[in-house]
């Protein structure tokens, strides 16, 4: 088969002269065979030449004259981008559109990124590999002229074909008809012109795609009509994701009982464990008030006896609170003097503590009024800033312990009230620590213990 | 381990396979390796026409074989139970899971290990046994790489339904939503989604990409109309160009390359899952290496067992062959020792750490209440593989397929005792608990078994079972070997 040469290039091509083929595809039954008909075909100056053959075949890249691949680069592209958007993600998602506090950790740290960005480069780069070949391979192709040829179908078996383009300049089928046979070929076949209609999907299918896409559109379109629109009737809920629950809400009906409510009032004559509170020293604060007296208040005050002592100085808001004056209310109640409680180092501990959470923001930890919360109000320049009275000031030394716990339970003026906040013992517990602090500013060195005094010294 | 390294086979040392075999779909052993001869990848007279004859004709078969029937009968089953249990799930709450305080990691964190770890041969087998020139890999790795996918699509399902509220599911994307935020890229459960959603995917398209010419050829050969048009969908229009081969050759080196380090983070950032707790007995670094060995060890033992049977059923003993058996037997083998090794050194450094909670972690999964479990997994995973030495037992194939099924018990019971152990006896002792399974746990691994052997099943009758242009193009060819007319 070596003895085989092509004939000379012709000087003048021809145009391609038969319109029933497209080229020509000769099949062969070995490698070296069809590799030997590949040197001679481009020895004719031909290019537009091809093999298919059942698996790779090594050395054809060099007699097709192949070179080069995009492949590498994009997968070079799609790691870089992968890998790029997985740390970006990372840092803007995380630490700038919504900065995810764990754990006291950085917002954003290359580390914990990398698993991310390292399957995303993976990924990106897997998709522009594929991706390239399909383009580059012209995939999808599903109607294929050479397909046609019979001799084909054994491409992907057993044989391998070569295909030459009819749209070659050097193309001649009465030239390389008997070359192709010479060099081996088993058979040499046109390549027949595809009827266009044929090649064509059927228009049915078309009709179909069509009507189904325009059906599919239909669901969104509802969605988003039914989003962007009122309605009286209540919503949808395709999961109620505990959106309905058999329960009685606050302030609603209930057939369930004569009155008609849900909410059910105390049985008449009964008082709920623990709201006894009988004990007025105890939970108010102040002496007993005797049936005659509370005959005489005002109707309101007898429903509720504490409204008599919330806010009852709420007038004299805004004045400077130092100086201010008790108010007359509460002046005249009768504060209890004693603690209505054993108190203990123990009970000033634990108002200290308490006293630190509750006070000391407003009040400083001193007593001063000059906490946190004042200092950076008044820096602010807030002018409805009521700056704290200070614990220290004369009349609020001279108050009754009665008075210092109704002012935490119930708040004064612009102060508000911290018996939701505060359990009745730990109140007690932090007029306790109030009074010890107020006697550091007016106690002499005569008041401390002997075997402390050494330890004391001149502080300005 | 002498492998061959040869990427054209010897003509010569065909032939004498050839002389040796007269009856080519039998067992010939073909395991005895002499050093001054290549051996071959497979066994027999073998041409390019009778590979494709070989292969192609399982996947035209006008009517199913009657096993295929009942063995797709039966998985179906599971199939379908798995999905009416998942139904039953999303309807009522992962309540019906025996996962409760302390154990919230049950079952389904168990066979998504486990199911995931089974993929991972596939890659092995295609990607990294490629990149080193292994070609005994080309008649096996098609049917690899299929098992990979379906595992991998029963491990999806677990974490997707467990957690709860199955509906909001997109939420571990990074997508734009309601809440106006974004997932926590500093937590291992998100690399996990990242990790297993390339790693199917990289998979998937590794799969098909490859299969690209085989469908061609069951095109070109498709005698009905309604097959030679699902076919030529699916071919995408393959005509097997020298351009097209050189683009995929190309591709299918750099998805080998892209594949390899991805299958080995994947079962990586599946232990970070477990690494970065703080629980004991799960806060080791040891067990990136120890997961992707005992991933390994998994997945050939389950490609053996799904290996076995098959060549005997479809004939393929020609193609994959007793050397291809007895290679799978030494990787199993060596994962298995290197399990084994891990097994011990965690006992060595819990007491070498002088952390008194890790020490208790490892007496207590040794000597605990779940010792059944861990003594299960250790005469599974490091005892059963041993038999492994004695070649008598790697080349005969059902007792490998018994070891096998071992390795893959004592596998689901390796993650087992690591999810369940550890978190049910943690550091207070005032909320330890004993995890015990409900029904349902049960029935849905078994569902995924049932979903498994479905798709694998619809794989061996509908796809091509064996890389045929793969296998074709490390036969010998050109040359005087021309194909008979
Ligand atoms: C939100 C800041 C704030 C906190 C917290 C706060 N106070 Fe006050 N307190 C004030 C202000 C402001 C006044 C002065 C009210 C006025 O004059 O309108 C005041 C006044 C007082 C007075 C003087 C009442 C009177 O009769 O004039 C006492 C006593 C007092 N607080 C005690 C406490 C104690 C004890 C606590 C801790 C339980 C506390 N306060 C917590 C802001 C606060």
């Amino acid at each position: 088969m070596s003895s085989v040469t092509a004939p000379p290039p012709s000087p003048a091509p021809t145009a391609q002269a038969d319109p029933t083929s497209r080229g020509l595809v000769a099949s062969f039954s070995s490698v070296d065979a069809v590799l030997k008909a590949v040197r001679l075909v481009r020895e004719l100056g031909i290019r537009r030449v091809d093999v298919h053959s059942p698996h790779p075949i090594h050395g054809l890249d060099d007699a097709l004259g192949l070179k080069g691949s995009p492949l590498p680069w994009g997968a070079i592209a799609g790691a870089s981008l992968g890998f790029g958007g997985g740390v970006w993600m990372a840092w803007w998602m995380n630490a700038i559109d919504y900065p995810f506090l764990i754990s006291g950790k950085p917002l954003f740290s290359i580390i914990p990124s990398l698993p991310v960005a390292f399957e995303l480069a993976i990924l990106l780069a897997a998709f522009a590999v594929v991706g390239g070949t399909l383009l580059f391979g012209g995939l999808p192709r599903l109607s294929n002229p050479r397909f046609r040829v019979p001799a084909f179908s054994r491409a992907t078996n057993d044989r391998y074909l070569l295909a030459v383009d009819a749209d070659d300049e050097q193309f001649q089928t009465g030239r390389l008809q008997p070359l192709l046979r010479q060099a081996g070929a088993e058979s040499v076949d046109h390549i027949p012109v595809e009827n266009p209609t044929e090649a064509r999907v059927p228009r049915a299918i078309w009709m179909a795609t069509a009507i189904l896409l325009v059906l599919a559109l239909i669901p969104p379109v509802l969605i988003a009509k039914a989003r962007s629109s009122t309605s009286t009737r209540p919503r949808l809920s395709f999961v109620s994701d505990m959106d309905h629950q058999p329960k009685f809400k606050a302030q609603s009906t209930s057939r369930l009982f004569a009155d008609g409510r849900s909410m059910r009032p105390q049985v008449s004559g009964t008082v709920a464990r623990g709201d006894l509170r009988a004990d007025d020293r105890y939970y108010l604060g102040r002496e007993p008030v005797s049936s005659d007296a509370l005959a005489k208040a005002p109707s309101a005050a007898r429903l509720q006896p504490s409204a008599l002592l919330t806010r009852v100085s709420d007038v004299d808001s805004g004045s400077p609170s130092d100086q201010a004056p008790p108010s007359q209310a509460a002046a005249n109640i009768d504060w209890v003097t004693e603690f209505p409680l054993a108190v203990d180092e123990s009970l000033i501990r634990r108002g200290q503590q308490r006293y630190g959470i509750f006070c000391a923001t407003c009040h400083g930890q001193g007593g001063e009024g000059d906490g946190l919360v004042t200092l950076r109000a008044l820096e602010l320049e807030q002018g409805t800033w009521v700056r704290p009275t200070s614990l220290h000031a004369e009349p609020i030394r001279n108050q009754p312990v009665g008075q210092l716990f109704n002012s935490i339970s119930n708040g004064v003026r612009r102060m508000p009230g911290y018996a939701s906040q505060i359990p009745v013992r730990d109140r007690w517990a932090i007029v306790a620590y109030v009074r010890a602090l107020q006697r550091t500013r007016i106690a002499s060195s005569s008041d401390v213990p002997e075997d402390i005094l050494p330890n004391l010294r001149e502080i300005n | 381990m002498l492998l061959t390294r040869t990427v054209l086979q010897d003509t010569l040392n065909t032939r004498e396979h050839t002389d040796m075999a007269t009856v080519s779909l039998g067992d010939i052993d073909n395991t005895i390796i002499d050093p001054a001869v290549r051996p071959g990848v497979m066994t027999g007279d073998n041409s390019l026409a009778s590979i494709t004859e070989q292969v192609s004709s399982l996947a035209e078969q006008p009517t199913a074989p009657r096993a295929w029937k009942i063995a797709f009968g039966i998985s179906v089953g599971g199939t379908l139970m798995l999905f009416a249990l998942i139904g039953y799930l999303i309807a009522t709450g992962v309540g019906v899971w025996g996962n409760n305080a302390p154990v919230f990691w049950g079952w389904p964190i168990v066979n998504f290990v486990f199911w995931v770890g089974i993929g991972h041969a596939g890659t092995l087998i295609s990607a990294i046994l490629f990149l080193f020139r292994q070609n005994w890999r080309t008649s096996i790795n098609r049917f690899a790489e299929a098992m990979t996918i379906f595992a991998v699509t029963c491990a999806g399902i677990f974490p997707a339904i467990h957690i709860g509220r199955v509906w909001f599911v997109y939420w571990l994307a990074p997508v734009p939503n309601s809440l106006a935020m974004w997932p926590n890229f500093r937590s291992p459960l998100l690399w996990d989604v990242f990790a297993v959603t390339a790693y199917a995917t990289v998979s998937a398209m590794f799969w098909y990409l490859g299969m690209l010419p085989d469908l061609a050829t069951l095109r070109d050969r498709a005698t009905t109309k309604v097959r030679r048009i699902a076919y030529g969908i699916a071919a995408l229009g393959w005509s097997g160009s020298g351009r097209q081969w050189r683009l995929f050759e190309k591709a299918y080196l750099l998805l080998a390359a892209l594949a390899t380090p991805l299958v080995l983070s994947v079962h990586t950032i599946v232990s970070f899952d477990f690494a970065t707790s703080q629980i004991p007995g799960w806060h080791t670094t040891i067990f990136p290496p120890y997961f992707v060995a005992g991933a390994v060890f998994s997945g050939f033992a389950m490609v053996i067992t799904l290996m076995v049977p098959a060549r005997q059923f479809f004939g393929l003993k020609n193609l994959v062959t007793l050397r291809h058996l007895e290679n799978m037997c030494k990787v199993v083998l060596a994962t298995g020792m290197m399990v084994g090794y891990a097994y011990g050194i965690e006992f060595f450094i819990a007491w070498y750490g002088g952390n008194q909670y890790e020490q208790f972690a490892f007496i207590n999964r040794a000597l605990g209440p779940y010792a059944w479990a861990y003594w299960t997994m250790v005469s599974c995973n490091v005892l059963a593989p041993q038999l492994f030495w004695f070649k008598k037992v790697r080349t005969s194939p059902w007792a490998m397929v018994a070891i096998c099924v071992f390795v893959n018990i004592g596998m689901w019971f390796e993650r087992f005792v690591i999810t369940v152990t550890s978190l049910s006896r943690d550091f207070l002792p005032s909320s330890w608990g004993y995890f015990v399974p409900t029904p349902v746990d049960i029935l849905m691994f078994l569902g995924s078994f049932g979903l498994f052997f479905t798709l694998f099943l619809l794989f061996c009758r509908y796809l091509p079972m064996v890389a045929m242009a793969e296998v074709k193009s490390v036969m010998p060819h050109g040359k005087d070997h021309s194909c008979p007319a």
